[in-house]
């Protein structure tokens, strides 16, 4: 499959440069006024609000959002399902039952990893494990399989968030109620770092292999004649995608919408070539919820609005308004 | 014709007056037995003397310690109707809230009564509601006076001081200093913090528990930080959880109130329960503003 490089350039180059002009000028956004003659003479505290807390959560914010949307439009291609998002296959959820666990238990850290993290990880890694165990049968794998397999375990998984919930005292229950709503907020800036690595590094890979993806959207019979290795194919897509989903999780809570919608809305100006469409979804999907978490850093400063919140807010009557005019393939 | 009308109208009168006067003659007797579904209506009833007669209380409800060995009916949120049925009471308290259990208790013939729940006035209202329905209004009364004679001593103690700079968290990520949840205005903690003498840096928000991020914690400034973000099971449980929150905020040394050593992690489930503590609250909130002790 060919695709024509002048639209491929426009539209990954232009994406490109919104996301470095996201990274650049949201940090400028904010609760607090800051003093720029302070910020230009690395004073304190201005100095430490722009470099630290203010561009450590734009960066969360845009490889969260990239994470997510790319998650998504794996996930959509891989199972063929428009309604497929990071959160299908379980392993978020999974991810949220062993954050959920850790909040309940009071683990604030594990191995000096804060408690939260370490338990939203391990949870994502066991439940990886299981759906990939439900899903294989005979040593084959197939999309619809693994599809149904994380629906199941997905409800389990939140069945038990339910129970534990219900079993907590008055604060644990509390602080679960609020993790479970999500948000963005600064991380330590080695976190951040290994986080934006696994994040790169993921992307990279699933993004690489467009083509694979793109036969795998048509069909695993047709991807298998056209010399895709379809188990192998879907062992890695989903890997890969609950990677980039449990390790935004861990540290951001479920956040909605951007792993479903970013796809559909590009799909609709792009077509479904995943080569293009994958690079522009991390890209723009990172922009649009760095975009939304500058805009409830401020809308009733100094109370902040979850990210989460106003991206649907704005994305939802967005998404009706283009399937109305029709540009939604 | 004029002459039946006001001969039916006297009648009437004649019966309304008999009724009432019946009723009045009535001896009103104070419940056997009551159920709670909060910890402020716990304290409350038994700081209104009718802590023998509380037979079940909600999940949620530490306080007093005679509570631990009663029956748990549930949250507040979502009372169980059914456990609460079983325990035979003559009333039960309730909070208004998104659940259908007054339609369920009313379905099962159990007398209820909702009351109000949240700002510092709220507290006494409730202790009103609750002394009312329960026929012991004249020890509400006497309650809501002591409480207001405390809180006067506090709000005179700090008289003339300078209003210091407060920020009272509620909430958090467990475990880091993320997702912060404050007070904001309306709430009954900000009404303590004001008669403490201390002045609450989201006053000016327009959301009662506003979510806040570490910036607005550095720019605020605030003098002092009173963390009730996370609460233990037990003394030893909850002395723990204090270390592990004063030393998450020993690291941010751009908050002034962290350079002032004015970091104090709450452990007492008095700062989180609007009931008849508010003077305890109030006293311990003047001290760590002021440094004085009110009587």
């Amino acid at each position: 499959m060919l695709m024509r490089r002048r639209p491929v350039v426009a539209w990954v180059g232009g994406s490109g440069l919104l996301f470095a002009a996201a990274a650049l000028l949201l940090p400028f956004v904010g609760p607090s006024a800051l003093d720029w003659a302070r910020v230009w003479q690395r004073q304190e505290p201005d100095w430490s609000i722009l470099t630290n807390l203010r561009l450590s959560r734009t960066l969360l914010g845009l490889f969260a959002g990239g994470a997510l949307a790319l998650a998504g439009s794996l996930f959509q291609s891989m199972l063929r399902d428009a309604l497929a998002t990071p959160y299908t296959l379980g392993v978020s959820t999974g991810a949220s039952l062993g954050a959920v666990i850790a909040i309940a238990f009071d683990w604030h850290t594990v191995a000096g990893v804060v408690g939260i993290w370490a338990g939203a990880l391990v949870g994502a890694g066991l439940i990886l494990f299981v759906v990939m165990g439900a899903a294989t049968r005979g040593g084959q794998l197939s999309s619809s399989s693994l599809l149904l397999a994380g629906i199941a375990i997905n409800s389990v998984c939140a069945a038990l968030i339910l129970l534990v919930h219900g079993l907590t005292g008055m604060s644990q229950s509390f602080a679960i109620s609020r993790w479970l709503i999500g948000g963005l907020d600064a991380i330590e800036r080695s976190t951040l770092l290994v986080y934006m690595l696994v994040v790169i590094a993921t992307g990279i890979i699933i993004i690489r292999q467009g083509r694979q993806w793109n036969l795998l959207a048509v069909g695993e019979a047709w991807a298998a004649t056209r010399g895709a290795q379809v188990r192998r194919a879907l062992f890695q897509g989903y890997v890969a995608g609950s990677i980039l989903a449990a390790t935004t999780v861990a540290l951001t809570g479920p956040i909605g919408f951007v792993g479903l919608v970013v796809p559909h809305l590009l799909r609709g100006r792009l077509g479904g070539d995943d080569r293009m469409l994958m690079p522009c979804a991390f890209l723009l999907g990172g922009v649009l919820l760095a975009s939304c978490d500058a805009l409830g850093r401020v809308l009733l400063a100094p109370a902040e609005i979850p990210a989460g919140a106003i991206t649907v807010c704005i994305g939802g009557p967005y998404l009706i308004w283009v399937i109305r005019r029709g540009g939604l393939r | 014709m004029i002459a039946r009308h006001v001969r039916r109208a006297f009648a009437i009168a004649l019966l309304v007056f008999l009724a009432s006067a019946t009723g009045r003659s009535q001896p009103q007797e104070i419940p056997a037995r009551i159920v709670s579904t909060s910890p402020s209506i716990t304290e409350t009833l038994f700081a209104l003397g009718l802590g023998d007669r509380v037979v079940g209380v909600s999940t949620y409800c530490r306080y007093p310690p005679a509570v631990a060995a009663l029956p748990k009916v549930g949250t507040f949120l979502k009372p169980d109707a059914e456990t609460i049925a079983r325990l035979k009471p003559d009333l039960v308290f309730v909070h208004k809230g998104p659940n259908n259990v007054l339609a369920q208790l009313g379905t099962l013939g159990i007398k209820t009564a909702v009351v109000d729940r949240g700002s510092l006035p709220g507290v006494f209202t409730t202790i009103r509601e609750i002394s009312t329905a329960a026929n012991v209004a004249d020890k509400g009364e006497r309650l809501v006076s002591d409480l207001n004679a405390g809180l006067d001593r506090v709000r005179a103690s700090v008289a003339g001081r300078t209003p210091r700079k407060l920020l009272i968290i509620v909430g958090r990520r467990t475990g880091t200093l993320t997702d912060v949840i404050a007070v904001g205005p309306g709430s009954y903690l900000h009404g303590i913090a004001t008669i403490a003498g201390g002045s609450n840096v989201l006053a000016s928000t327009t959301l009662e528990y506003p979510r806040i991020s570490m910036e607005t914690v550095i720019s605020l400034a605030p003098d002092v930080i009173v963390d009730v973000g996370e609460m233990g099971e037990s003394p030893a449980d909850s002395d723990r959880r204090r270390q592990i929150t004063e030393g998450l905020w020993r690291s941010q040394t751009l908050v002034q109130a962290v350079r002032d050593g004015g970091v104090h992690a709450v452990h007492d489930e008095a700062f989180v329960v609007p009931g008849p503590r508010i003077v305890e609250v109030a006293r311990t909130m003047a001290r760590w503003l002021h440094g004085v002790e009110p009587r």
